[in-house]
């Protein structure tokens, strides 16, 4: 999501020039809604799942969330990796297929470690058997993957292309019988008129469609 | 003696800089689900934390206190050039935001660090992500508090009773084991238990060289952190050791570092 919202910052202040700057916190959705239960200044609140967003819409902090794309899961491998050409599916990121491999996943109360942890039981591993790791927001995850202390994790489709795009990662499908998807939803939390401005911007068209061709989201 | 008497504006300056201390830890208390206390005490997960912490903790003061104390004789006694900038090094991690420390071991140790890469390549030996990793970022950040308080032992000590057993014959090992280290004794147990607690409540270093991982490398402060957006409760209880335990060892080694009592 950091590169999406650098992104989206350029092309909104371009449009807003009343307005100089937008100040971004970074982090697993739990651990920002739980900021934003216990009072955050934030405006607006982008979750990574309906679970998250769900607890601060039931704090009463967020006016009329939308949901604004998809994700999937993809594995992301590490191209320094000395198992690159080895893992193929998620199987293979066992320590009893491959020994000494080390697989990175998201936290379980981070939606991209619940994303992981519903692909996992529909593909009949157990959690603990591959995991060397869990990152606290799936940031932390790509860049050890990248840096190649990790062989690999399961991250989003979105951040593991990004990646591959810049040569930093192989990236594997994993097939829809054993893939789920996650949706990303925007809410204000105040009512100044900006603010609704720029949710506005990430629930229009072109916010949309750039999300797909540009940093590998699905349509909502 | 006589009573010193304190003048009233300064006590009141002196409550409330207790108080702002005091409350948030007094807050801990009240807030504690005490009557789910044992419950949650003896949940799989509270108690692999525990064990884990305990166990990298403990061992990572006695790996400082072994390597800590002949490089705090090397500080006090030593008159090599260069050794005021070894000093500053070897205790910058007290000062440094352990997340960078973090950082830094995995540019060292890491898969794709300086020595790490030879480890990896050469011996098949993957640092980051295992118990040992946790370990070494405890000693990286908690070694330099044991360095400091033996390595100022060492420099009030009387080097007169040094001088007269070497003359007498002593070897310089047999000096220092058996005139130093004596000497230092208090010293060296009062940076035992620094060096151990601040290992116990060791997160930024650990979090980013070890990663976390319940049962393997995930220690207490780690599943705070963990569970202070998931279950806000369970996350006061494992609050409530830690602050248990550091002042157990504070009590405990009162007498050691309140000089002139």
């Amino acid at each position: 999501m950091v590169n999406v919202f650098t992104d989206v910052e350029e092309t909104f202040l371009a449009t807003h020039p009343c307005i100089t700057g937008i100040t971004y916190s970074y982090g697993s959705s739990a651990t920002l809604a739980a900021q934003i239960v216990n009072g955050s200044p934030a405006d607006v609140f982008v979750s990574a799942n309906e679970a998250t967003m769900t607890t601060a819409k039931d704090a009463g902090k967020t006016i009329n969330a939308a949901l604004f794309a998809r994700n999937t899961a993809e594995i992301m491998v590490s191209p320094a990796s000395r198992f690159e050409k080895q893992v193929t599916d998620i199987a293979s990121l066992s320590d009893a297929v491959y020994s000494g491999i080390k697989v990175g996943l998201c936290v379980a109360t981070a939606p991209c470690g619940s994303l992981a942890n519903s692909i996992l039981e529909k593909a009949g591993v157990t959690r603990s058997t591959i995991t060397d790791t869990e990152s606290p927001s799936v940031e932390d995850l790509v860049t050890k993957i990248e840096m190649g202390e990790l062989d690999a994790g399961i991250v989003y489709r979105s951040d593991c292309q990004y990646a591959q795009l810049r040569s930093a990662a192989t990236c594997i499908e994993i097939p829809s019988t054993s893939n789920s998807t996650n949706g990303y939803y925007v809410a204000a939390l105040t009512t100044r008129p900006i603010v609704q401005q720029y949710v506005d911007y990430i629930n229009s068209e072109d916010f949309k469609s750039a999300l797909q061709t540009k940093f590998g989201f699905l349509a909502p | 003696m006589t009573k010193q008497r304190i003048s009233p504006s300064l006590k009141v300056f002196a409550g409330i800089a207790a108080t702002f201390v005091a409350l948030p830890l007094i807050s801990i208390l009240v807030r504690t689900p005490w009557s789910d206390l044992g419950n949650m005490l003896s949940q799989k997960s509270t108690r692999d934390a525990l064990s884990i912490s305990l166990q990298t903790s403990i061992i990572a003061a006695l790996i400082s206190c072994a390597f800590g104390v002949p490089l705090a004789w090397l500080l006090a006694r030593s008159s090599a050039r260069g050794l005021s900038a070894l000093r500053i090094i070897c205790i910058t991690p007290m000062v440094l935001p352990p997340v960078v420390g973090g950082i830094a071991l995995l540019t060292a140790f890491g898969r794709q660090g300086l020595v790490g890469r030879f480890l990896y390549d050469w011996f098949d030996v993957s640092l980051p992500f295992t118990r040992t990793a946790v370990i070494m970022a405890q000693v990286f950040v908690a070694m330099p508090f044991l360095v400091l308080a033996v390595e100022a032992s060492f420099r009030q000590s009387d080097k007169g009773v040094e001088e007269a057993a070497r003359t007498m014959g002593a070897s310089p090992s047999r000096v220092f084991f058996t005139v130093a280290l004596p000497a230092a004794r208090p010293a060296i147990i009062a940076g035992l238990a620094l060096a151990w607690a601040r290992s116990l409540g060791e997160f930024g270093a650990s979090i980013t060289f070890a990663g976390s991982f319940p049962g393997r490398t995930q220690t207490l402060p780690m599943a705070v952190y963990e569970l202070v957006s998931v279950d806000y409760r369970l996350s006061l209880v494992l609050s409530l050791v830690l602050i248990l335990i550091s002042v157990g060892v504070l009590a405990a080694m009162r007498d050691r570092w309140m000089v002139g009592r």
